[in-house]
């Protein structure tokens, strides 16, 4: 690799962090909204049922939204009567470990893999998730679109309290 | 032998109302696994999870691991997943095909009818020592491919004691165009801080949508609705939003031992046309218009095989409970695919098992807030009633042995407590007869 590339790479490993960092944080401050257009029109949230899962279509998940489902658990977190929220949760979403593992220049889209942590506190309790996240990225208007946000939990397959916060 | 008089126990459930001791009271969940769990017929599991011989799939009976197993005689069994030597678990997967369970622990290994194959330094054991297999659950029997389980040597027959919810079962078999249903792999596991019976209870109250899930409930426009032909989970929430009229003509029918079934709400099912007249096709070139319409006519939201099993039959959802403590209930949903039914089928009972049935559904989460915090008020005393009055003087006799009322009815649940009463009380009735 040229300077001049490697350089363009560190330019978007940079980007690509700070889009994730900014995503945690839209979470963690409950801006749902902003968080749900940071996905493509065609954009997927998904959390697997099961470790390495391939289909979701053929086997259940805990979360397999499209903007149509995204909009909809919103609009019912904005709901003043959500008693599951009642007191609200508080988060921190850490993301670590991000990595650009593939570049299809064509589509124009990347694949980040990170590591994710989150804290949740709800009624007095204080939980701990972990996952390694995939995004497909695509570059849209000198920033990102979320194509697919896949978090496979390392205890997806466990008996799980409510979630109600995205991860 | 309990510590709680039994006459202190008959006073604790009335016609229309309970003691809040039946949801927080140790002692009472602990006589609850002795006299329910331990007697009614526990749902382990789905003959085609073991298609073959050899095939196992671990279970839980009322929270104490089992297998179920198909032995190479194709006879299905339930056995204690515990070596009869020193009680480890003879086998640690999930699932799986296996010649032989081998003990991890010294060795033994067991037949998967659960029968004694060999032991390690045999020539150790006294002479004439009484070596035993694998312990099986007294009793084990199958309706239409869901095989049950009874800890109870002597009681009802399984089909005896389904009596009128059968029908549950049979009309989601009956869906099937090819007259079997087929496990999904997946399941739903969610976990809430609350007696069981919350679960059981909440699944048949009608009236509570319009108010736990006000703010999930949410139609979208007739145009926007026929927008979406694909399968779509908004669609199964629009549900919840329908009129307390509708709710209360659905109706609920209660059968003997807590069994009872909710009339169908106007949930739509979201198949492409193309799909839905495929389907309606194989299933009138197996059954005939008539029949086929008389199953599809089936409309019921939840039916209740009390106390830990319920189904779906339009979505092929089965949902089990597992009480884990007298605050502490596990929830396992999982769904079935209909042999012989367009891809689309399978699609639709996918999503509807993730939106009503994931600990991240946007439905649950608010019924999961709402027990939680009766079991805490629940806890404290002071107000010692909880009310089950709503429509029982509007209950109507159906049939020999079943009960109907309007949809908003709190039928179910007084009927659930007639069968606990039964169940908690039965040995003391049989002491007074003898």
């Amino acid at each position: 690799m040229s300077d001049a590339a490697r350089e363009i790479d560190r330019a978007e490993a940079r980007d690509v962090e700070r889009f994730l960092y900014r995503e945690a944080r839209l979470l963690d401050e409950r801006r749902f909204d902003e968080w749900q257009n940071l996905f493509a029109e065609d954009g997927v949230y998904w959390v697997p049922l099961k470790p390495e899962q391939t289909d979701p279509l053929h086997h259940g998940s805990i979360i397999y939204d499209d903007r149509a489902g995204m909009a909809t658990r919103f609009r019912r977190l904005a709901h003043p009567r959500a008693y599951a929220q009642i007191p609200p949760s508080r988060t921190v979403h850490v993301v670590s470990n991000v990595y650009v593992d593939a570049a299809d220049p064509a589509k124009g889209e990347i694949d980040v893999l990170s590591a994710l942590q989150v804290t949740e506190f709800h009624q007095g309790e204080q939980r701990h998730y972990a996952a390694r996240c995939r995004h497909r990225l695509r570059k849209a208007n000198g920033s990102y679109a979320i194509a697919l946000k896949r978090v496979d939990l390392v205890n997806c397959d466990a008996p799980m309290p409510v979630i109600s916060i995205p991860f | 032998m309990s510590a709680m008089p039994e006459r202190e126990l008959a006073g604790l459930v009335e016609a229309d109302r309970v003691h809040r001791r039946v949801y927080t009271d140790p002692a009472i969940f602990e006589l609850e696994r002795e006299r329910i769990f331990g007697r009614a017929w526990l749902y382990i599991g789905h003959e085609s999870q073991v298609p073959n011989a050899g095939d196992f799939v671990a279970g839980r009976l009322d929270g104490d691991p089992v297998l179920l197993t198909r032995h190479k005689d194709g006879t299905l069994h339930v056995l204690r997943n515990r070596c009869a030597h020193r009680g480890a678990k003879v086998c640690l997967h999930e699932s799986g095909n296996a010649a032989r369970f081998q003990c991890p622990y010294h060795g033994w290994t067991y037949d998967s009818d659960g029968a004694l194959l060999g032991v390690s330094s045999k020539h150790l054991f006294p002479e004439g020592f009484a070596f035993q297999g694998l312990a099986r659950v007294p009793r084990v029997a199958g309706y239409r491919g869901f095989v049950f389980a009874s800890q109870a040597a002597a009681g009802p027959g399984l089909e005896d004691w389904l009596g009128g919810i059968k029908s549950a079962i049979d009309n989601m078999v009956d869906r099937a165009p090819d007259g079997a249903l087929e496990i999904i792999p997946g399941v739903q596991k969610h976990l809430f801080r609350a007696n069981w019976k919350m679960q059981i209870e909440n699944l048949q109250d009608a009236a509570h949508p319009a108010f736990v899930h006000e703010s999930s409930n949410y139609r979208p426009s007739a145009e926007a609705r026929r927008e979406q032909r694909a399968v779509r989970g908004e669609s199964f929430m629009a549900a919840n939003a329908v009129a307390a009229a509708a709710m209360d003509r659905s109706g609920v029918v209660g059968f003997p031992y807590g069994h009872s079934y909710l009339g169908g709400l106007p949930v739509e099912m979201k198949v492409s046309e193309a799909a839905a007249a495929e389907y309606r096709r194989r299933l009138v070139a197996r059954h005939g218009e008539a029949r086929t319409a008389e199953i599809l006519g089936v409309d019921r939201h939840q039916q209740i095989v009390y106390p830990t099993v319920t189904f779906q039959s339009l979505f092929q959802t089965v949902k089990m409970i597992h009480p884990l403590a007298v605050d502490r209930t596990e929830i396992n949903a999982f769904s079935f695919r209909l042999k012989g039914a367009p891809d689309e089928y399978h699609q639709m009972a996918i999503t509807f098992l993730n939106v009503t049935n994931s600990a991240a559904s946007p439905i649950l989460g608010d019924d999961m807030a709402v027990y939680e915090s009766a079991q805490q008020a629940l806890a404290a005393p002071g107000a010692e009633w909880v009310n089950f009055a709503a429509g029982r003087d509007q209950d109507t006799a159906e049939g020999n042995d079943a009960r109907r009322g309007r949809g908003l009815s709190e039928l179910a649940m007084r009927n659930q407590f007639a069968a606990w009463r039964d169940y908690m009380l039965a040995d003391a009735r049989r002491e007074a007869a003898e």
